[in-house]
């Protein structure tokens, strides 16, 4: 995932200076987190947990931004190759991180939108028709943006 | 698994300062100025596989716990200086939670920000994310990183410079910088007319392995990248491109590839304008021996790729795409794979059956070798259904799949599958929440894999005050129909329950995997996990000790929630809504008989004028409503696009409309027939207090604009004027 623009390379992150007006890359309308919020590990499991059991459906298609690479690539690869009982399991996550953070102003509230580098252990898993139950662990590093409603 | 119950005594420093930070906080409150918070999770999982190992879910079984400590800080010094960081430390017994057992210290990070001095500066250690561009670098690393952003000119140009150096490690554990080194620097120039350049370099160092016979291995990555965006022929334009340079040694393709060099071409052209068509074509071009170790791409590939979208007037988006690839192009078996596919999103067919969303992924995929070791066709359809049927709400699923492998083999699978799920409300001992039951049924025929499964599932996710659960079960039964291979039958539920107070968390989990093969032997996983968290908060201006008090506020999962547009305001004191939007930051309600108006942004994605305002009776809220403002109802395009981007946005919070009715088309007189009845935009909702419409009502004073209201009923739909008069 790049960051919050569609660029392939990166973008400025603006200093706060005086005289300089540049903000953060951010969606038209946020802005800057006085401090970084501590992220609960239930809210990043629980959006681990959504990504990997949208994994082999086509909803996968929608927690996948248009700026990540080769998704339509990658989409097309499951649906033409994987078997279409095969699962992924979330087994654990690690270790995670906030990239960056800012608020969004909506109706009800701030929405607290964070970037967030986490390292999950998750296994593959599908009955193969001769060699039975196949199981196929590993550790990967996922970018996510969790966005969460800030309570006054 | 490693087990290496000692920490280093280099990496016991930050803990240690942190704990005697802490205890001098508490004596003395020098930590006044900072801000710290931070959570304890404690988790106990127990697993178990019973019957055939080999078909168990879990690889490691018996008793699994850690715990672990997260704590950030912060301070700001000045209005142009501030540090902030943050230490995450682990004690581990998990297999699953980390490769290694006892005391870690995952994760930890010092920022020092300073604007005010001749040089602005960002300086960064600890965990890093070094981001140069996809094709250079973009990963994690332990280290240093420091942004530099001189100021040369007033011109507008801003300049930010990037050094780095960092380990491609996840722990600190054993930590050795030989073993994965990432430097590098990054030139970043953005002008207001120019567009945004940069310059990259990244060098990367590893350790040779004397015991693999693997040599040590440098290698150095090159880019130049730039974005320009222009306006030609009424089209907003955006082009981006890289070049990049490999120089080096890498061994992606399993034994070590020394001296190497390669380029990389990356060019992108998107395109808009006033019409609802969205394209891009894209371009890339990667050496074999382009192999930056810590980029994205793929090497040895050559891509074009065309892409348009259309948005039509009623919400509904086609997309549409032209690919070709070539793997293993500068090799002598290129394979070649060209892809044609479409999607169609959105509300479709609303006139004849009201609520009917629909999402339709189909593609052909053609991909072949030069000595036809591939050569395959695939063809895919996905198309998906949402409708409201009265207190349900629908979902099938349709998936055909159809694989013609056309080497020697000439074998063709030919996969169909058909799932139906329905969500309806339950309530249950005080709990509320959705029920969803489904079925999927799925035929592979081709491959020597020929099958009939049959699977039901159900979902129930309940909440009440501080507590939720949920329940998930579903069961497949496949039925193989080759001589020599197994049918299977497997079960698979989870259950799980959380209750929630101030900084505690606490909850239960439960899962259980079946699976019994004919023939084979039967398995059955299961997985019981208990944990409990902390959190604790001090903010800049507070002693340390006010960090353990209750917490008064906090984050919440975000919902596609209406917010204050909600039927639930209705029937509430007037004086109480009021207070909640000031809570909220909504001030300045104009009062006035019967309603009160606040000029004020609901939609956040949405440019145009909006109002929000209360219908009140006898001092309760009857009703509330959004009002938003065309910017020119002169201009049927920009009047419809305007119209549909509110539109997607009602949607989007509020889901399918229960009842949709629509008369007419955008044109020039549009205005004009709005007010003559002519030209209708009508949706509705059910809600449980009463209905939600939004549309363009038609007004005594003839004005023009869209409003989103919830009431507990309206005037029939064949009554055009329901537009609030008295807001003008």
């Amino acid at each position: 995932m790049a960051d919050a623009g569609a660029q392939e390379f990166r973008q400025m992150r603006p200093i706060a200076a005086p005289g300089v007006q540049e903000k953060a890359p951010a969606p038209e309308g946020a802005k800057e987190v006085p401090r970084i919020r501590l992220l609960d590990r239930k809210a990043v499991e629980k959006a681990m947990q959504m990504l990997v059991d949208s994994w082999n459906t086509q909803g996968m298609a929608n927690h996948l931004l248009e700026t990540f690479y080769d998704k339509s690539r990658l989409m097309d690869v499951l649906e033409g190759k994987i078997p279409r009982d095969a699962r992924l399991r979330l087994l654990a996550v690690r270790s995670f991180r906030i990239l960056n953070q800012y608020l969004k102003p909506a109706s009800d509230g701030d929405l607290l939108i964070s970037s967030v580098s986490v390292t999950a252990r998750t296994q593959v898993e599908w009955n193969h028709p001769v060699q039975g139950f196949q199981r196929y662990p590993g550790e990967q590093v996922y970018i996510l943006r969790i966005t969460q409603k800030v309570i006054p | 698994m490693s087990r290496h119950p000692q920490l280093s005594p280099l990496l016991w420093i930050p803990l240690l300062i942190f704990i005697f930070l802490c205890a001098k906080a508490a004596a003395e409150e020098p930590l006044l100025d900072w801000s710290i918070s931070g959570q304890n999770s404690v988790r106990y999982e127990y697993y178990s596989v019973q019957g055939d190992p080999a078909g168990g879910t879990y690889s490691e079984t018996g008793n699994q716990y850690y715990d672990e400590l997260d704590v950030q800080f912060s301070r700001r010094l000045s209005q142009y200086e501030s540090v902030q960081g943050y230490l995450a430390g682990l004690y581990n017994a998990s297999a699953y939670r980390s490769r290694y057992t006892g005391i870690s210290m995952e994760s930890m990070n010092f920022t020092w920000e300073k604007g005010d001095g001749n040089l602005p500066f960002r300086a960064s250690f600890g965990d890093i994310f070094s981001f140069t561009s996809l094709r250079t670098l973009q990963r994690s690393l332990k280290g240093f990183h420091v942004d530099l952003q001189p100021r040369f000119d007033r011109s507008g140009r801003s300049h930010s410079m990037v050094f780095f150096s960092g380990a491609g490690k996840d722990v600190y554990r054993d930590l050795d910088l030989d073993e994965e080194l990432y430097t590098g620097g990054s030139w970043l120039i953005k002008d207001q007319a120019l567009g945004s350049y940069t310059i990259n370099l990244v060098q990367n160092h590893r350790t040779g392995n004397t015991e693999t016979n693997m040599p040590s291995r440098d290698q150095i990555v090159t880019s130049i990248a730039g974005e320009k965006r222009f306006n030609l022929l009424e089209q907003k334009l955006t082009f981006e491109g890289e070049i990049g340079y490999f120089r080096g040694d890498h061994d992606s393709t399993g034994t070590s590839q020394l001296n190497k060099t390669d380029p990389a071409y990356f060019a992108q052209l998107k395109g808009r304008s006033e019409s609802p068509l969205d394209y891009r074509f894209r371009f890339e071009h990667y050496g074999r021996d382009y192999r930056p170790n810590g980029a994205t791409i793929t090497p040895d590939r050559r891509s074009l790729e065309a892409h348009g979208s259309w948005r039509f007037a009623k919400g509904l988006t086609l997309r549409g795409r032209l690919q070709q690839f070539l793997d293993g192009m500068e090799s002598d078996n290129t394979t070649r794979t060209k892809v044609a596919g479409l999607n169609l999103n959105g509300p479709i067919l609303n006139e004849k059956i009201a609520g009917l969303t629909t999402s339709l992924d189909a593609f052909l995929q053609d991909a072949d070798n030069q000595d036809r070791t591939t050569d395959n066709k695939t063809r895919s359809v996905n198309l998906n259904l949402g409708l409201p049927l009265g207190q349900w709400a629908g979902n099938l699923t349709i998936v055909n799949r159809n694989v013609q492998d056309r080497t020697n083999q000439g074998i063709t699978t030919r996969t169909s599958e058909t799932r139906l799920r329905a969500s309806h409300a339950v309530s249950l001992l005080g709990f509320m929440g959705s029920a969803t039951p489904g079925l999927v049924a799925r035929r592979i025929r081709g491959n020597n894999s020929d099958s009939d499964e049959f699977g039901i599932s159900l979902a129930v996710n309940l909440a009440m005050n501080n507590h939720s659960c949920n329940l998930e079960y579903s069961l497949l039964n496949q039925d193989r129909r080759i001589s020599g291979t197994a049918n299977d039958i497997n079960q698979n539920m989870v259950l799980s329950y959380a209750y929630e107070r101030g900084p505690h968390r606490f909850g239960l989990e439960a899962d259980y995997q079946g699976s019994d093969p004919e023939p084979g032997n039967e398995a059955r996983s299961y997985r019981f996990g208990i944990f409990y968290s902390f959190r604790f908060s001090k903010p800049a201006g507070t002693r340390f000790a006010q960090a353990f008090s209750p917490l008064s506020g906090g984050v919440e999962e975000a919902e596609p929630a209406s917010g204050l547009l909600s039927a639930p305001a209705l029937g509430l004191p007037l004086n109480k809504v009021i207070e909640n939007l000031a809570r909220r930051g909504i001030l300045g309600g104009l009062v006035k008989p019967n309603v009160v108006v606040y000029d004020t942004r609901i939609l956040d994605e949405i440019d145009q004028r909006q109002r929000l305002a209360l219908l009140y009776e006898s001092g309760k809220v009857t009703g509330t409503a959004l009002i938003v403002e065309f910017e020119d109802v002169g201009s049927p395009r920009t009047a419809a696009q305007t119209f549909e981007v509110v539109r997607r946005a009602v949607l989007e919070r509020l889901g399918p409309p229960s009842r949709v009715y629509e008369k007419g088309e955008f044109t020039a007189n549009f205005a004009v027939e709005v007010n003559n009845g002519r030209f209708v935009r009508n949706m509705e909702w059910d809600t449980e207090k009463g209905v939600a419409r939004f549309g363009i009502p038609r007004r005594l004073d003839r004005q023009v604009r869209m409003e989103l209201q919830f009431r507990e009923n309206f005037p029939p739909r064949s009554q055009s004027l329901w537009s609030i008069e008295e807001v003008r």
